[in-house]
């Protein structure tokens, strides 16, 4: 690295810092920009963070996402690296280790300006604010709060000023490097008013977006539409898949958490990296993913036909009978105009309103298969 | 040595003959004024030798700069067309600058082409179009001018006994003789009431169209005993006029659009005191006629306060502006909302479907939805409270706008109005 590198490359490290990110994120910059492994531990020789591959033992590498941490060290004694302290004033706070590149010389610098990095972070840490607020959201998805006035009152006891309502956004990247976006990611979902969470959590980076209006919860969803964008727009090469779940009071928003897991889930396998999914635009696909019992389809059926109805209720139209009658004569248009005894151009006319309504393209499969399947379970349970 | 654009120019006013050349500027509150000088002068003009008291200008009035400089905008010249074949006049409109030579602050036409400059990445050459809405009223021999009409028409209609069709017909005739392209025309929604729509342009040049129209119509409708009125709420049973300003961008920055919609609404009330500047302007802001209160945007609603319609490429239409305003200051005030949304990453919340009208206190809350401001006064301290704003103005014509329109709102605060007389003069 040239010394301007250096420098980009350190400003680089206090703008993951800034962005909340801990030891893992700073280790998966060094591992991306400089081309090594990396593996941080504490003082005591326990595992702190992992990154990167490139230049490992095979034998290493499964190691990493076991946290075998013990198995590593002993490989790491017989194989080329570096290993440097990481130091708060007099405390030795751990240690810092690379392996795997041709010039490790060079990467030196590098390791010690994150290692300096880490050193703020876990020096920062244990003066307990970023951990304490860690530790809040863990067991708040965790649900090891017994109702949401013991939720508010230890958010409080720790100093966090909570918003009502909260929605839960995780992305992960094709690297499992979260790190290298996580500024970006959280600089795009600001929500409104409190206090944001964040986590790492099975390899994705999970935000909590605080939305005590429904506005904020809609920029959200609008704002991960455009993440990945966005990131492109800041020459960040990375691709992301990102879930987003339903807006949910602070107390719920395990839920919203593992309604976001599921659409990262969803979307990933139906549309391969690069794409966000938002849980509620996900129609059908949540509970093809999770199934569910009688009660769940039903509340499925009546959340997807919910507009249709009230729309028929208070203009006294029969857009959903349209609907019913469209899917059940093989979207024969000329035929489901003859059974309702009007002119096609209505059943045309009807079929726009109905797509307007409930947010969606009847020629598109995805939805389509939403309505039918909605239709069938209605019919079914109804 | 001239530039190619003025070479031109004197060619042109050589060639038709020209006698006088008004050289047009507009103050703060954007009413345009002219210096009239003899076609001689015009290289000296072309050349920024033309000076004029700024001291007596509103919005100019600062001690030690009161000889400012014209500096006419060659692409503006264009002749009268009512002018005579024996006494040629045309027109150029112009920048003020500084004895110096530098740019102004308190040049409102200076202010926009800034705003343009700065109008970078997906606002780069981002066109304008204009809805322009007006009365054409009979000329009776009223201190104030008169409300009367003898038309009958309404939206779109055809009046064929309608003197105010005709003098339409003669404004847009003589605009395209002056250079200035028309889209299209039509009668509005209340008896009077007419629409001209300039096509989109670029936002210097559609600002200019404005003002030429204002002109225009006056002397056009004069000459054919009516009375052309821009001002935003003449008649207190008729819907108001007001000035569409459509923002169109390249395909490609689609997804932007939806920043540049929350740059708009974030900064709606401050944008309210530069769009809407008159007292008046704030009895059009009404939850009637279509006219937005709400800042909400939506695709298809008729009363939202921008409106994004699905089409390609997209475009934007911001609908509370008056056209009584300054144009020039108008559409910088715009470009620096789209700006700061687009710079910002502002998101607008979702669109709206249905009447903004309906809307419910809780509904409005919960979608983030304000309101705009209900009176001058209001908008005032909109503006005083948003720095993007007020940056776009440039202190000076902040400053200077600001207090001309305070004692404005405090002038009209103190008269006691017609309306209170029908409503206490008996009962108290």
């Amino acid at each position: 690295m040239t010394a301007d590198e250096l420098v980009a490359f350190a400003e680089d490290l206090a703008r993951i810092a800034a962005g909340g990110g801990g030891p893992k994120a700073l280790a998966g910059h060094l591992a991306k920009r400089a081309s090594v492994g990396v593996l941080v531990e504490d003082s005591q020789w326990r595992h702190l963070a992992a990154a990167g591959g490139t230049g490992m033992p095979s034998s290493v590498q499964p190691l990493l996402a076991h946290n075998a941490t013990a198995e590593f060290q002993k490989l790491r004694n017989g194989y080329a690296g570096r290993t440097i302290a990481i130091v708060s004033g007099d405390s030795n706070l751990g240690r810092l280790s690379i392996f795997g590149s041709s010039d490790l010389d060079t990467c030196e610098y590098a390791a010690r300006l994150t290692a300096s990095a880490i050193a703020v972070e876990l020096a920062r840490e244990s003066g307990a604010q970023p951990g304490r607020r860690r530790t809040f959201w863990e067991q708040l998805v965790a649900e090891a709060y017994p109702d949401a006035t013991a939720v508010r009152d230890d958010a409080a006891a720790r100093g966090i000023v909570l918003a009502t309502h909260y929605v839960a956004v995780a992305l992960e990247t094709e690297t499992g490097e979260p790190g290298a976006f996580r500024a970006a990611a959280l600089d795009a979902f600001r929500g409104g008013e409190g206090e944001a969470g964040v986590l790492e959590r099975r390899g994705a980076l999970v935000i909590f977006v605080p939305a005590s209006r429904e506005v904020d919860a809609s920029n959200t969803r609008t704002a991960a539409a455009m993440l990945q964008r966005n990131l492109q727009k800041k020459e960040l090469d990375v691709r992301i898949s990102g879930g987003v779940g339903t807006r949910a009071p602070v107390a719920d928003a395990h839920r919203s958490l593992a309604q976001a897991e599921a659409a990262l889930t969803i979307s990933r396998r139906l549309y391969g990296p690069g794409r966000v999914g938002v849980y509620e635009e996900l129609g059908a696909y949540p509970l093809l993913l999770s199934g569910g019992g009688a009660d769940t389809m039903r509340d499925f059926a009546r959340r997807i036909l919910a507009p249709l109805r009230a729309y028929d209720e208070k203009h006294q139209t029969e857009l959903e009978r349209t609907l019913r009658l469209y899917f059940s004569v093989g979207e024969n248009v000329k035929t489901a105009a003859a059974e309702l005894n009007v002119h096609r151009h209505t059943v045309f006319y009807r079929l726009r309103q109905i797509g307007e309504i409930c947010g969606c393209k009847l020629d598109d499969p995805g939805d389509q298969l939403t309505l039918r399947m909605a239709i069938a379970i209605d019919a079914l349970t109804g | 040595m001239h530039s190619p654009a003025k070479r031109d120019v004197l060619r042109l006013a050589k060639d038709r003959n020209v006698k006088f050349v008004r050289l047009s500027f507009v103050d703060v509150l954007g009413v345009a004024k002219n210096v009239s000088i003899p076609a001689t002068e015009l290289e000296a003009a072309l050349d920024g030798k033309v000076t004029f008291d700024g001291g007596s200008i509103d919005g100019f009035v600062r001690g030690e700069e009161l000889d400012m400089v014209l500096r006419p905008d060659p692409s503006t010249f264009a002749l009268y067309p009512w002018s005579t074949p024996e006494m040629p006049e045309a027109r150029l409109l112009c920048d003020i600058a500084m004895p110096d030579g530098s740019p102004f602050e308190g040049c409102p036409r200076t202010t926009l082409r800034r705003a343009i400059e700065e109008a970078k990445g997906p606002l780069a050459g981002i066109a304008v179009a204009l809805e322009v809405e007006f009365f054409l009223f009979e000329a009776l021999d009223s201190e104030y001018g008169s409300t009367k009409t003898a038309d009958v028409g309404s939206y779109f209609d055809f009046s064929a006994n309608d003197r105010g069709e005709d003098a339409r017909s003669a404004i847009v005739a003589a605009l395209q003789a002056m250079g200035v392209a028309v889209a299209s025309s039509h009668h509005e929604h209340s008896p009077g009431q007419h629409e001209i729509d300039f096509p989109h342009s670029d936002p210097l040049a559609a600002a200019d169209a404005l003002l030429t129209l204002r002109s225009i119509a006056k002397h056009v409708a004069a000459a054919r005993g009516l009375e052309a009125t821009f001002m935003p709420k003449p008649l207190e049973d008729r819907a108001g006029s007001g000035l569409h300003v459509n923002f169109r961008v390249a395909s490609e920055q689609q997804p932007e659009v939806l920043y540049m919609i929350g740059g708009l609404l974030a900064h709606a009330g401050a944008l309210t005191a530069i769009c809407n500047s008159t007292v008046n302007s704030y009895k059009r802001l009404v939850n009637a006629w279509d006219a937005p209160i709400y800042t909400v945007w939506s695709e298809r609603s008729a009363n939202a306060l921008v409106r994004v319609p699905r089409q390609d490429p997209p475009q934007l239409e911001m609908r509370s502006p008056d056209a009584a305003g300054n144009p020039y200051l108008s559409l910088a005030v715009l470009l620096g909302a789209l700006t700061d949304g687009v710079d910002q990453h502002r998101l607008p919340g979702d669109p709206l479907t249905g009447s903004t009208y309906e809307l419910a206190e809780r509904e409005r809350h919960e979608r983030g939805i304000g309101t705009l401001p209900k009176s001058l006064r209001q908008a005032i301290s909109e503006l005083d409270n948003d720095p993007v704003i007020r940056a776009a103005l440039g202190d000076h014509i902040y400053h200077a706008f600001r207090d001309a329109k305070l004692e404005e709102y405090e002038r009209y605060r103190r008269a006691v109005h017609p309306w209170e007389h029908r409503a206490y003069l008996r009962l108290y």
